[in-house]
């Protein structure tokens, strides 16, 4: 029990410092996130480091989102798209997102988050 | 054309004017890449993931709203 305690505090402690990769990387548009609620790599490939990190926020939302489907009666993959919606609109300018067309964009400055028509209904 | 399922609803969006309660279709939408989302999942589960999203910040971390300037300029 204390031992768990320990490692939540230190999970917490050290989570801004243990996220520097993949922040440099979704900065830099290598790492970003697609239309299904998990993070993915654009073309450019970022460093192994970014790479780890971002595996394991997409181990993470998994987890979280395979809880709240089978607590809700729907499917992961509808709750991981539901979570692409809100994920999406976060985009800032300058970092890349993957929409249901499969292609990589990176958004612009002066242009909309993008967030697909099927999030707002419509 | 993607957009085309969606446009269905603003004439019966228009028709409803006024009323808040908006019914969605049943259909699923089909989304390419076989991903196929029930628009009905979608309206009812957003406020649980925006829940979810909010209070799990080491899956879905955001950067500090003011980053470090850049030394120098």
């Amino acid at each position: 029990m204390l031992r768990w305690i320990g490692a939540a505090a230190l999970v917490v402690a050290g989570a801004a410092a243990a996220q520097t990769a993949y922040f440099g990387a979704r900065g830099a548009g290598q790492v970003g996130e697609r239309f299904d609620g998990y993070l993915g790599y654009s073309l450019v490939q970022p460093s192994p480091q970014a790479r780890a990190q971002t595996e394991a926020i997409n181990i993470r939302r998994r987890s979280l989102y395979s809880d709240l489907a089978q607590r809700r009666g729907v499917s992961p993959q509808e709750v991981g798209i539901t979570a692409g919606c809100t994920l999406l609109a976060r985009v800032a300018v300058g970092e890349s997102y993957l929409l249901s067309d499969g292609q990589w964009r990176r958004r612009a400055a002066g242009q909309p988050a993008p967030v697909p028509d099927y999030c707002t209904g419509g | 054309m993607p957009k085309r399922s969606l446009l269905i609803a603003a004439p019966l969006a228009a028709g409803l004017a006024g009323c808040v309660n908006l019914k969605t279709p049943e259909k699923p939408i089909e989304i390419n890449l076989n991903v196929v989302i029930r628009q009905e999942v979608l309206v009812r589960m957003q406020r649980d993931v925006d829940t979810l999203i909010n209070s799990n910040p080491q899956a879905f971390p955001q950067q500090p709203a003011t980053p470090a300037k850049p030394s120098g300029q």
